[in-house]
């Protein structure tokens, strides 16, 4: 039984050091970038962890990847880590009770987080103030990083569920 | 689902989404101060960011060889190009500069003999195994050069035309065992014969033979030429006297003679093509009398200046 907690421990505290890792990744300025759009990997990250993990550990991964966020971005700090806990945990919901975990799944999960999260950031930080040629921002950022970001869904699906599957079979083994 | 709703992990979740609201009301209220979680997870995140910048920078700039292969390839050409232009410059400067010392040279000349006539020219090549130093410069008889015609720089004499091919001329040095010059001790009056030997021209010296037992000549004394055979003008400075020795013969002393002009290292000379008294009988010479009056040369210093055996054929077959 300590065992199984000791294990269980180690799969979330690994998983957590795997979010920090991949939110250095995305904000190192070079990484990942096509022609200047550069993708959110915390967010394909906490939607393929809810798909596997189910909608508890999917929202609170999903509020430490938005925690994460907010530490890169200008928006006020908790803006992301609200979104991405109510994207994870809407994430784990739906994947348990409506939609077969699948990599299109994963990325149409991906692709409504990262264009909700896009969308309110936008509205918020620019839509609201009225400014001029706004809908460039939305054109030009928003919208190439939603969509390169969608596209980084299914990867972090599969790398979710290999990461389940891997502790799934040591819990078995301490278990058996 | 409906169970979820009910369930203590919702709860938590609302719990923890309040927790977020939380964190914005005071994130906006504090007006860019971060909270304990924001400089907790701050603190834990920017090792690792530090670390990736530091990895994906190195990454990136190993990568960027790859990637921008045609850039950097287009760019080297570009800047190699570049370089090319600036090195004509560069040559072109330095050609420039260079013509311009020898002119302010050649004006100091002319101003003080005005009877040269001059062609300056540029050392462009040496006999690496000519122990006299001989060089080749790079005027021949298109630019009026002749054989026989002096050779020199601003501070002294440097040797003699020995071949001339249409663009290049060969010359022999003062250091050269087989080219006599007519000279004088400028102090003293007197004359004798500025000659190369094997083991001075080591030293880059040559000697003046034929001085008298009597002479007063000394260290430090100029040796000029005489002008006696016509080769050379009266009055080029040969050199400076060194030391006074006794020849072997005991008959007369010999003075060593460091050439004025630096004749291993010279880069740029004028060939005096005409000057007043060219060619004349040696017999005109001033210094005629006191020369004459023996038979051989090694005896009697009147027959001047003396040239080794011009080589046969054209000055292109003898080229070095």
């Amino acid at each position: 039984m300590r065992n199984k907690a000791a294990l269980l421990t180690v799969k979330y505290a690994l998983m957590a050091f795997f979010l920090i890792l991949f939110y250095a990744l995305q904000t190192t300025p070079p990484l990942f970038s096509l022609w200047g759009v550069r993708p959110v990997l915390l967010i394909p990250a906490a939607i393929g962890i809810a798909m596997a993990e189910g909608e508890f550990a999917g929202g609170i991964f999903g509020a430490f990847c938005g925690l994460l966020c907010d530490l890169g971005s200008q928006s006020l700090f908790g803006f992301n880590g609200l979104l991405l806990l109510l994207c994870g945990t809407a994430a784990g919901l739906l994947t348990i009770y409506l939609v077969r975990p699948s990599w299109r799944s994963a990325l149409l999960f991906t692709a409504a987080a990262a264009l909700l999260r896009g969308l309110v950031g936008f509205f918020f930080a620019y839509g609201m103030w009225g400014y001029e040629n706004v809908h460039l921002i939305l054109l030009r950022e928003t919208l190439p990083v939603a969509l390169y970001t969608a596209a980084a869904g299914p990867v972090f699906f599969w790398l979710a569920r290999w990461y389940r599957r891997k502790f799934d079979l040591l819990l078995e083994g301490i278990q058996g | 689902m409906r169970d979820f709703f009910s369930s203590k992990k919702f709860k938590i979740l609302v719990a923890v989404a309040v927790l977020m609201v939380g964190f914005m009301i005071r994130a906006a209220w504090t007006d860019g101060l971060g909270t304990f979680a924001s400089q907790l997870l701050g603190a834990v995140t920017t090792p690792f960011q530090q670390l990736s910048s530091s990895i994906s920078g190195s990454v990136t700039a190993f990568l960027q060889k790859f990637v921008m292969a045609d850039e950097i390839s287009e760019e080297n050409e570009r800047l190699r190009e570049e370089i090319r232009q600036l090195n004509e410059k560069l040559v072109d400067y330095e050609t420039t500069k260079q013509q311009n010392q020898l002119y302010e040279k050649f004006l100091k000349i002319n101003d003080n003999r005005p009877d040269f006539e001059f062609v300056p020219s540029s050392v462009i090549g040496r006999d690496p195994d000519d122990r006299f130093y001989s060089f080749t410069i790079d005027k021949g008889s298109l630019a009026g050069v002749s054989p026989r015609d002096p050779v020199i720089t601003a501070d002294g004499l440097v040797g003699i035309v020995a071949e001339t091919g249409l663009t290049y001329s060969r010359v022999i040095t003062i250091l050269d065992a087989g080219l006599k010059v007519g000279c004088y001790v400028d102090r003293t009056r007197d004359v004798g014969m500025s000659e190369g030997t094997v083991e001075l021209a080591l030293s880059g010296q040559c000697k003046m033979s034929y001085l008298s037992r009597e002479s007063g000549a000394a260290a430090g004394d100029t040796i000029v030429t005489s002008g006696v055979g016509g080769i050379f003008p009266k009055d080029l400075i040969i050199g400076k006297v060194s030391e006074i020795r006794m020849e072997s013969h005991g008959i007369s002393l010999y003075a060593v003679v460091e050439p004025t002009a630096d004749i291993q290292n010279v880069k740029d000379v004028f060939v005096i093509t005409g000057f007043e008294g060219q060619g004349d009988d040696a017999s005109s010479g001033d210094y005629l009398e006191s020369l004459e009056g023996g038979g051989s040369q090694a005896e009697d210093p009147a027959g001047a200046e003396s040239l080794p055996e011009a080589p046969e054929g054209t000055g292109e077959e003898a080229q070095p």
